[in-house]
């Protein structure tokens, strides 16, 4: 095999790799923005602002 | 929280740290990232997971490493690091399951006086919002800088 296409397995390897992580993490946080979107927005600013 | 704690092999732009988790008998990688999920209040998710032998992540598997102290110094200090950068910006933390929401409650339960020189904490029970008590088991958790 050509050191190229080695190169380039390597790569789509890595890709698929970067891939399957940004999709766990991605699914994670999807879920939390998920929940906020449930939450009273001016409640939560309300009590973020408290001291 | 004077806990030893892990140091980071990488500090990315985008928020995301990854440490080692390390005994005689394994040793795991672990990854921290930080990602915006609300604009307007700035509110940023923390999303705490392993890497697997296959390269894999999972927000599920139990490593058993009995380094925890540790690991959850190192996520404080991830925190640290975080804030310092965004100093106005707000984390959301939530366990993948109710015993790690659990486990990083007793946790802030454990260091509160000193958590709160430096931070605000702020407690979901389903969708209502409260400030954090001792005693009380919520679903998840906001820290604000002060």
């Amino acid at each position: 095999m050509k050191t190229q296409d080695k190169k380039n397995m390597l790569s789509n390897k890595q890709k698929a790799e970067n891939n399957k992580h940004t999709d766990v993490l991605t699914q994670k946080h999807d879920d939390a923005k998920a929940f906020i979107a449930k939450v009273d927005i001016k409640k939560l600013e309300t009590a973020l602002r408290q001291n | 929280m004077n806990e030893e704690n892990y140091d980071f092999s990488k500090v990315e732009e985008k928020l995301r740290f990854e440490f080692e988790s390390v005994s005689e008998q394994l040793v795991v990688r672990k990854v921290i990232e930080y990602q915006l999920i609300n604009e307007g209040l700035e509110l940023y998710n923390l999303a705490f997971v392993d890497i697997l032998e296959d390269d894999s992540l999972s927000d599920l598997s139990v490593t058993n490493n009995r380094d925890m102290p540790k690991v959850l110094a190192t996520v404080y200090r991830s925190m640290l690091i975080f804030f310092e950068r965004k100093p106005t910006a707000r984390i959301y933390i939530k366990g993948s399951t109710p015993s790690r929401t659990r486990l990083y409650q007793i946790a802030i339960s454990k260091y509160l006086e000193e958590f709160q020189e430096k931070f605000r904490i702020l407690g979901f029970l389903g969708t209502d919002v409260l400030p954090f008590e001792k005693g009380t088991n919520y679903d998840s958790f906001i820290v604000v800088k002060i």
